[in-house]
């Protein structure tokens, strides 16, 4: 079946955009970007890149404009994506998807001014589908601003929200103590710890109203009312270490060494390199000490510091680790990256020496982007390292080519000659009998050279038709041989200094983001150490107090 | 030590109270200038990629002879497509075994370029077999032929498969 013409542009233009949805479908990002790329160069694209993509991207409901470059981390050609499509769009739930997504990409970015730009451009019909989100969004902003007025009333009226209720009782704690409305604050947070959880986001943000409320009323004084907020966290949650330590602490506080011992005894069995868990090793014995129980008090001091000495040995092994650059290679790893949450199973990475304490590192918005970044770079570098020698295989095909062409290219011309000179002579000829056919038409009587000259006509006819089609054969041969080598030269050469230059960028940034992941990681490991140090000196002190109090005890 | 640290705990829990936000800091800044850096570097080489796709196609598959071949499913026709075999007058110029993911981003509307390669002008056969699953345990296997002419540009021929389709062989081929 062939497609009609009418048809014709829209059927490249379904195919040609099916192809990088064929990649964005299988997340192949680099890929899906270069097809768009590619599309704009070969149609000779004037517009810039941005303008392409967006038109690309408004045609299709499975993407929203700018998806692709944010799933390749290009933020900012996402930006401009979506400002194109900002400025271009008449249509308010268009625009107004648009003006949300850049906000939220500022946002996240933290770039709050830009943020607050992009929400202010949302007017008029506002989808339902991101009618909440964009609510959020301007609260957070606000918030991220330290505006609490304007927040304040914006969160109260998402309380009832489906997807960020939980998140907005929270948050309006957090505006009210911005705007030093304590009582009110400790209400809100109160009842956002109370709220029934419809998901583990809704009970962890639970967990947090609790926890900083707990530590708020702590740092106040107010260790009994502390401790109903804290003991109100999930033991299985993402802040319970931190609740049990401050439980205990509060305990202390409110004179109850016994019961922090229960609140710490919990958290000195769990994980050895927690930062929670290091010092409630420290305190645990500290409480015993506190109950006269000096005995019970030597044996958590010895058991933490032989913990420490073994952590304190890690850490030291996971710093030279780090030096010797098998950190970085720990990270380049293939099987890290074979799923979306790749960054999760890289904090699940059984315990190597390069990732001991680094999950909380691992985290952080920061790590992550340096990482990720760490990680498109050494991809690019994959890419780009066959690059130049496909260049210098078609600067070499051309070369040959026109060595070829050259060799033949004289005979050709000359053939070529040839023929023109065939083809004008026949064509001169044939112009020539049709002008004796007309003189002899307008004399009467001469039918029979009329015939004659006809027939002479007919065949000379033939011979120009036939030059004809050989003429243009020739120059359609002519001109593809051109074609093979001629006009490569610039852009070629322009190729592969672009590559060069793009493999030297490549390995520079890679070594500078390399060096700044190490040291961040180094860095963390060694404020770990001191502390760590800090923790053994005072168990050694401690052990040594309670050995000294055991022996006045006996001889008392 | 005690206040210090419930003061660094509060700060750290209050820091971020909604979404998160990169951090400050010279460590901060200095990702944030490496992550421009490495941006500018991803267009520069897309830019590059799509410059030499372009220059790859122009020098080894001028238009003169330039043949394209793509392959898609028809929508909402969910089966599974295993594998698919072209051929051009008779010789196998491409054949494919799909991943889950290819197959699901082909059932999504994803378009697969199968074949680009040179041909000579004139009249050509392309034949198309694809196999695959309609439902679990019931197997297909389509054929399709397709006569086109190769003029003096360059000749791109989308492939769509569809066994439930009204075309006898479920194989769909539209010359552009």
């Amino acid at each position: 079946m062939i497609v009609s013409s009418a048809n014709l542009s829209r059927a490249a233009e379904r195919t040609s955009f099916g192809k990088t949805l064929y990649y964005a479908y299988q997340g192949k990002w680099f890929e899906a970007l270069e097809q768009l790329n590619t599309e704009v160069y070969a149609h000779g694209g004037i517009e810039p890149p941005e303008r392409d993509a967006f038109w690309y991207q408004s045609v299709d409901a499975s993407f929203s404009v700018g998806d692709f470059e944010l799933n390749y981390r290009m933020h900012r050609r996402a930006a401009r994506v979506l400002q194109t499509a900002l400025r271009e769009s008449t249509d308010d739930p268009f625009h107004n998807h648009a003006a949300y997504r850049l906000a939220r990409l500022h946002f996240r970015k933290g770039q709050i001014h830009d943020a607050l730009r992009a929400v202010d451009r949302i007017s008029g019909d506002v989808p339902n589908e991101i009618r909440d989100d964009v609510t959020f969004l301007r609260a957070s902003i606000y918030l991220a601003l330290e505006w609490p007025d304007p927040a304040i009333p914006i969160l109260e009226k998402l309380l009832k929200s489906k997807d960020y209720g939980a998140f907005a009782a929270y948050n309006l704690g957090i505006a009210y103590l911005q705007g030093d409305l304590t009582r009110s604050a400790y209400d809100q947070l109160d009842r956002a710890g109370r709220l029934k959880a419809r998901n583990e986001a809704d009970a962890a943000i639970r967990d947090k109203a609790n926890l900083v409320l707990g530590t708020l009323l702590h740092e106040e004084g107010q260790y009994n009312r502390a401790i109903v907020y804290l003991n109100r966290v999930r033991l299985d949650g993402p802040f319970s270490n931190r609740a049990l330590l401050s439980s205990g602490w509060a305990n202390m506080s409110a004179g109850r060494p016994n019961k922090a011992i229960v609140s710490w005894g919990v958290l000195a069995e769990r994980d050895a390199t927690d930062r929670a868990t290091q010092e409630a090793m420290l305190a645990l014995p500290y409480a015993y000490g506190q109950l006269d129980l000096h005995s019970q008090a030597a044996a958590y001091y010895s058991r933490a510091l032989n913990a420490y000495t073994v952590q304190l040995d890690k850490l030291s092994r996971s710093i030279r680790s780090i030096e010797d650059g098998r950190f970085l290679n720990a990270l380049l790893r293939d099987e890290i990256r074979e799923d979306a949450d790749w960054v999760i199973r890289l904090r699940a990475l059984p315990d190597t020496p390069e990732t001991y304490y680094l999950t909380e590192l691992l985290a952080s918005n920061d790590f992550q982007t340096g990482l990720e970044n760490y990680l498109d770079l050494a991809d690019l570098k994959r890419r780009l390292s066959d690059w130049p020698a496909h260049i210098a295989a078609y600067d070499q095909l051309i070369t040959d080519r026109e060595r070829y062409y050259e060799a033949l290219l004289p005979e050709l011309d000359e053939r070529f000659r040839e023929l023109d000179s065939r083809l004008q002579q026949l064509s001169a000829q044939h112009a020539a009998l049709r002008e004796q056919r007309a003189r002899v038409a307008a004399s009467p009587g001469a039918q029979a050279q009329l015939a004659k000259l006809d027939s002479s006509l007919g065949e000379l006819g033939n011979a120009v038709t036939l030059a004809q089609r050989q003429h243009d054969r020739f120059s359609v041969a002519r001109r593809a041989a051109a074609d093979s080598f001629e006009d490569y030269g610039e852009p070629v050469a322009r190729l592969s200094n672009k590559t060069e230059k793009a493999i030297a960028t490549i390995d520079d940034l890679m070594a500078k983001q390399g060096k700044l992941l190490e040291k961040l990681a180094s860095d963390e490991l060694k404020a770990r150490l001191r502390r760590l140090d800090v923790y053994a000196g005072k168990a050694r002190f401690g052990l040594a107090d309670s050995k000294d109090r055991i022996t006045r005890e006996d001889e008392q | 030590m005690r206040r210090m640290m419930h003061s660094l705990l509060l700060t750290a829990l209050l820091a971020a109270p909604c979404a998160s936000t990169l951090a400050q800091g010279s460590a901060g800044d200095d990702i944030r200038e490496l992550d421009d850096q490495v941006q500018d570097l991803k267009t520069e080489v897309l830019d590059i990629a799509a410059e030499l796709n372009v220059l790859e196609q122009r020098l080894l598959y001028p238009s003169a002879t330039r043949v394209t071949v793509s392959l898609a499913l028809a929508p909402n026709t969910g089966f599974d497509l295993s594998a698919v075999e072209v051929r051009i007058d008779g010789s196998l110029v491409a054949h494919h075994i799909y991943s889950a993911r290819e197959l699901a981003a082909l059932q999504k509307g994803g378009v697969q370029t199968l074949y680009i390669g040179n041909i000579a002008a004139g009249k050509h056969e392309l034949g198309v077999s694809a196999r695959g699953e309609i439902a679990p345990d019931a197997d297909f296997v389509r054929t399709g032929r397709h006569v086109f002419t190769k003029g003096a540009g360059a000749r791109a021929l989308d492939i769509t498969v569809d066994p439930a389709g009204p075309a006898d062989s479920g194989i769909r081929i539209d010359e552009r």
